[in-house]
């Protein structure tokens, strides 16, 4: 070791990474997330990306609805609002019709979003109402103990599932398009960084944007399908793992159902689709809403919404 | 004066109130108050939102009251059921908003559109867990308009959600009604933190009136609102001993709610047939009260506008002196319940109930008075607990439609009374 | 193997005259290369080099052109290949090592003669094997490969694409130069960086032109001879242009205009030492791995992310910086931690170039 360069007296701390944590709320932590759990991943790549842009969160919002997804917002220190099973984008909508102003993000689940809450998503993208929307899917009910959701693919393992499941599942991207969100992407746990990119598009864009970041379960997803620790989860995700599929036929007790999906089907991620149409805000010509014209001219302001 | 409608009046008193966010969703036969809230709110700056369906309508309401807006929705019964999960999310996490419940017949798809006033009971329980709930029920176009402004008063100063209930009747009923815009400030706010953004701020430290003081969003405070159980901070807990202490504060919270809402007493001096009843029927026994007098009844009408929490003090005083209380509503009896139960003297108790979408008429009102008057003072000895006078009632009802006397010849030598009056018709 | 080097042993007409690519049979039984050697007067030619990318950029093929070259010309050749978790979009790296008799295929920090970067960061972040007076022929492309976070001299605590690269780096635009056929097959535009490289390494043109026409996919042959033609002439072009505004200092430690023999620990000792330094000259501080315990849950990710080993998980099943020395600080287990228990951050010395006096 060089003492003469590491001698505390002249050496200054810079981060690599850490910069994100004073947007957590320590007294909060550590999180209530199972071991593994790529929300979490999620959860610090986001705050990264805030806070590169915000000295605080006072103007930023975080709407939840009910799972394991959105528990993540009770460690942010910022303006959280934790809602009922489902319904965190109707809050949302009210909140930012009633303050346009401020940043809105919104955290919900596969189950939360796609099924009891599938209504007020595609309204929401109906509406092009201006936030953000990011749903963590994990291909299952987590916090309730691992049952299935409409996003677990077809012959997957659940506690309600025994047998492989026996119902198709939603792509939810393809899903928020065609109910009219002006700013799909898809992310992945195992790359926070194209998180954070296309997050950081996200925020930028004027209009419903929609994030589908495919996470781990580890305790539940995993362990029920045999898929290893989270870090093999994590691995999974980088590849098509035809070996996923070899072990489901494996299982001794059950018949493959005919045109079952890959466990870990190969998805497009990254920016999938963007455009620009007015907002909610402008449609009903309320002040002080952004304009989403800057979507055509490319010009945004980073700066709406930051501190003075 | 303008003539009208209590739906629109609904709106008038919210706007006059500051409403400002309203988010609703078509049903009858309360869309007329959503068509106002959207002709009105764009020329006060405010917002209106047709929301997909009701749970979204009420959510949006609670994510507008979060950002500072006064907002509101309004309902018919199915619509309601399915707003009961937000408004126990309201209270627990103590989000001011008002719910307007045009009550029209149920269960399920019911009656649409013929009154009910069905919907009394899920004000107070419909939704899972332990609740004290504040319920207005007006019973004239005016009233509507008046109560309507002190429920944002309420919601708002006690940080909790009102429930503002009247039934078809009222709500497409046009009367004359006084506008009057009354002073912002004397109609309540929910009270702002003292002290400057900062770590220690605790949402949830409720101050001397148990009201926790609330911040809007963005403003610089950064806090938690959550459906969990919840301790100061905001944050989810399970300690049983705070979630116990967070469940007796808020059902404390709201009672100074009955020394705020004025019941009306008519005639009630020297009454000994007290007639209670709420919303369109209290005007009916209004009517009836006045023939009664005419006939020598020493009727009196205690009429309340505030369903929940009962005023169980001012309903006890008010059936001190009484020798026989006729609770008339529009629904199989609920609310009795709650007089039964303040009265704690079945012998006094003679429900008028009826359910089925017909309003209660003057005259079946004076008609059931006149009995229970007949037989005072032996009335005592004629113990009527509640299910029976529900089946009672019904007999009387089915007299009226000339069904076969045999079927509920089980009331006896009553029921013959009934048969000839009603036979007089 | 690759069936890539597959297709490159196969065609080879020498492959049957030449050793088995294998160190130690190389040693035993050497004639048939020595005899080439002898004839040959390219035969006294040796270098090292490291090619670094992002998969799917061609640099197996890339490698195996050099190789097929450079056996033409009568050398010894040896190549390794890290690609672990990266069939499409990760990190690959391959050494190659030629000259007269080869027998350790593995670089180390500071051997490498040149440097080919497919990609503009991962090139960069491979520049601690260069040689002093090295050269370092990086692609302007960027692409963002899955594991490589903060670990990228190009990333936030260095400097951007934009300012000055470090002394002893080429940027080239290889899409611009390889001309529109890489515009359909974007690997072809990798085939610039052989065309500069044939002008430091010293090989006849056609021995080039031959490897690559026997390496790359058949319809690709006209396409990849057009850019290594551009490549080499811009090459030439670029250096003309230069010569003399380059130093002979190879790396910079963020800004210090010492030469990176005169930073301390670097002129000898221990390897670890070396490498720490280099490290240091890299990002400009010492990094530094931190694990609040009472957040970590032992979920294990960051251990079996870590490029360097860095990191293991204790009895407690609590992850523990058993390798501190070793952490490079690229921020890859802060970024995949679930429990954001990690923190890396650098130890920058205040006033860099006063202490190193």
């Amino acid at each position: 070791m060089s003492t003469a360069i590491t001698d505390a007296a002249t050496v200054t701390r810079v981060p690599v990474t850490g910069k994100e944590k004073r947007l957590l709320r320590h007294a909060m932590m550590p999180h209530m997330l199972c071991p593994g759990c790529g929300h979490g991943i999620i959860l610090d790549a986001m705050l990264s990306v805030l806070s590169e842009r915000y000295d605080n969160l006072d103007n930023v919002a975080f709407v939840a609805g009910i799972g394991c997804s959105s528990r993540i917002i009770g460690y942010i220190d910022a303006c959280t609002l934790h809602t009922t099973h489902g319904r965190p984008l109707s809050f949302a909508t009210g909140l930012k019709l009633a303050r346009p102003e401020l940043t809105v993000i919104v955290i919900t689940g596969d189950g939360d979003g796609l099924s009891i809450g599938g209504n007020h998503l595609i309204h929401a993208a109906r509406r092009n109402i201006d936030l953000t929307c990011v749903l963590l899917n994990n291909e299952i009910y987590g916090m309730t103990g691992g049952q299935a959701a409409p996003t677990t693919v077809l012959g997957a393992y659940t506690t309600t599932t025994p047998q492989g499941n026996t119902q198709h599942s939603f792509d939810a991207a393809e899903l928020a398009k065609a109910a009219g969100a002006t700013f799909v992407a898809r992310a992945q746990s195992y790359r926070p960084q194209v998180f954070g990119e296309v997050f950081g598009q996200a925020l930028d864009h004027v209009g419903f944007s929609f994030i589908e970041v495919m996470s781990d379960c580890t305790e539940y997803f995993g362990r029920t399908n045999r898929f290893g620790g989270g870090a093999d989860m994590l691995m999974s995700q980088a590849r098509y793992e035809p070996s996923i599929d070899a072990d489901l036929a494996r299982r001794p007790t059950v018949e493959p159902i005919a045109d079952a999906q890959p466990v870990r089907p190969v998805l497009p991620t990254g920016l999938l689709y963007r455009s620009s149409r007015l907002t909610l805000e402008e449609t009903m010509g309320i002040k002080g809403a952004r304009s989403s014209e800057v979507n055509e001219t490319g010009q945004y302001s980073t700066d709406q919404g930051r501190d003075a | 004066m303008r003539l009208i409608q209590g739906n629109e009046a609904c709106a008038e008193g919210a706007i006059a109130a500051g409403c400002r966010f309203f988010a609703g969703y078509p049903i009858s036969p309360s869309s007329e108050i959503a068509e106002a809230m959207a002709r009105l709110l764009p020329k006060h700056g405010g917002v209106f939102l047709q929301a997909e369906d009701e749970m979204a309508s009420l959510g949006a309401v609670l994510g507008a009251s979060l950002g500072g807006a006064r907002a509101m929705t309004a309902t018919s019964g199915p619509g309601f059921s399915l707003m009961q999960e937000h408004i126990g999310y309201a209270y627990l996490a103590e989000i001011p908003c008002v719910v307007v419940d045009v009550m029209r017949g149920g269960p399920s798809t019911g009656l649409p559109t013929l009154p009910s006033q069905g919907d009394v009971m899920q004000a107070q329980w419909g939704s899972h867990g332990d609740r004290a709930a504040v319920a207005l029920a007006p019973s004239s176009v005016q009233e509507v308009y008046d109560l309507t402004i002190q429920a944002f008063g309420l919601a708002e100063s006690l940080r909790t959600p009102v429930t503002v209930l009247f039934d078809e009747v009222v709500g497409h009923m046009r009367e004359g009604v006084e506008l009057n815009s009354p002073d912002p400030r004397s109609i309540g706010s929910r009270p702002r933190p003292t002290q400057p953004p900062g770590a220690s701020f605790e949402p949830y430290r409720a101050n001397e009136a148990l009201v926790a003081p609330l911040p809007d969003f963005g403003r610089g405070y950064r806090f938690h609102v959550t459906g969990l159980m919840h301790d100061e901070r905001g944050f989810p807990t399970t300690d049983t001993s705070i979630v116990a202490a967070l469940l007796e504060r808020l059902e404390k919270k709201v009672q100074v709610v009955t020394e705020l809402v004025e019941p009306e007493s008519y005639l009630m001096d020297d009454a000994n047939l007290v007639i209670v009843s709420y919303g369109i029927t209290g005007r009916t026994a209004k009517a009836a009260v006045d023939v009664l007098r005419s006939k020598g009844v020493k009727a009196g009408l205690w009429r309340p506008r505030l369903l929940w929490p009962v005023q169980d003090g001012l309903l006890k005083e008010a059936l001190a002196k009484a020798e026989a209380v006729v609770v008339v509503e529009m629904n199989r009896g609920q609310w009795a319940r709650e007089v039964e139960r303040v009265a704690h003297n079945d012998a006094l108790l003679h429900p008028l109930l009826k359910a089925g979408g017909a309003v209660i008429t003057t005259e079946e009102v004076i008609d059931h008075a006149l009995e229970v008057a007949d037989g005072l003072p032996a009335a005592a000895s004629r113990r009527v607990p509640l299910a029976e006078a529900v089946s009672w009632t019904e007999g009387k009802n089915q007299a009226r439609m000339v069904v076969p006397a045999s079927t509920t010849a089980k009331i006896g030598a009553t029921e013959v009374d009934i048969e000839k009056k009603v036979g007089g018709e | 193997m690759t069936k890539a080097t597959d297709r490159f042993t196969d065609p080879s007409p020498d492959q049957t005259a030449q050793p088995p690519d294998n160190s130690l049979a190389s040693s035993a039984e050497p004639a048939p290369a020595r005899s080439s050697k002898e004839r040959n007067p390219l035969g006294e030619l040796k270098g090292n080099m490291v090619l670094a990318g992002v998969g799917g950029q061609g640099i197996i093929t890339a490698s195996n052109t050099i190789s097929f070259a450079c056996m033409q010309a009568g050398l010894d050749v040896k190549k390794s290949e890290v690609h672990g978790m990266s069939q499409r979009g990760g990190t690959v790296v391959s050494h190659l090592r030629f000259g007269p008799e080869v027998h350790s295929v593995m670089l180390e920090p500071e051997q490498a003669e040149w440097i080919l970067g497919f990609e503009w960061e991962e090139g960069l972040r491979f520049l601690e094997y260069l040689k002093p007076g090295g050269v370092a022929f990086v692609s302007t492309e960027r692409r963002i490969p899955p594991t490589a976070q903060a670990d990228r001299r190009g990333g936030r605590v260095d400097y951007a694409l934009e300012s000055a690269p470090p002394d002893g780096v080429v940027p080239i635009d290889t899409y611009a130069i390889a001309g529109d056929a890489a515009l359909e097959r974007p690997a072809i535009a990798q085939t610039v960086l052989l065309g500069a490289l044939s002008v430091e390494m010293g090989l006849p043109v056609e021995i080039w032109k031959e490897a690559i026409a026997a390496t790359v996919p058949p319809k690709t042959v006209e396409a990849n001879l057009v850019a290594f033609e551009n490549g080499r002439s811009w090459y030439k072009r670029w250096k003309q242009d230069t010569a003399g505004s380059k130093g002979q200092t190879v790396l910079q430690a963020n800004g210090s205009k010492k030469s990176y023999e005169s930073i301390p620990g670097s002129g000898g000792g221990k390897a670890v030492d070396a490498s720490r330094t280099t490290i240091e000259a890299w990002r400009g501080g010492i990094p530094k791995v931190e694990i609040v315990r009472d957040w970590c849950k032992g979920c294990n990710i960051c251990v079996a992310v870590c490029p360097e080993r860095v990191l293991s998980l204790d009895r407690f099943d609590i992850a523990v910086a058993s390798n501190p020395d070793r952490c490079t600080g690229c921020g890859l287990c802060a970024r995949l931690c679930p429990d954001m228990a990690i923190e890396i951050w650098l130890d920058v010395p205040t006033h860099l170039g006063a202490s190193t006096e």
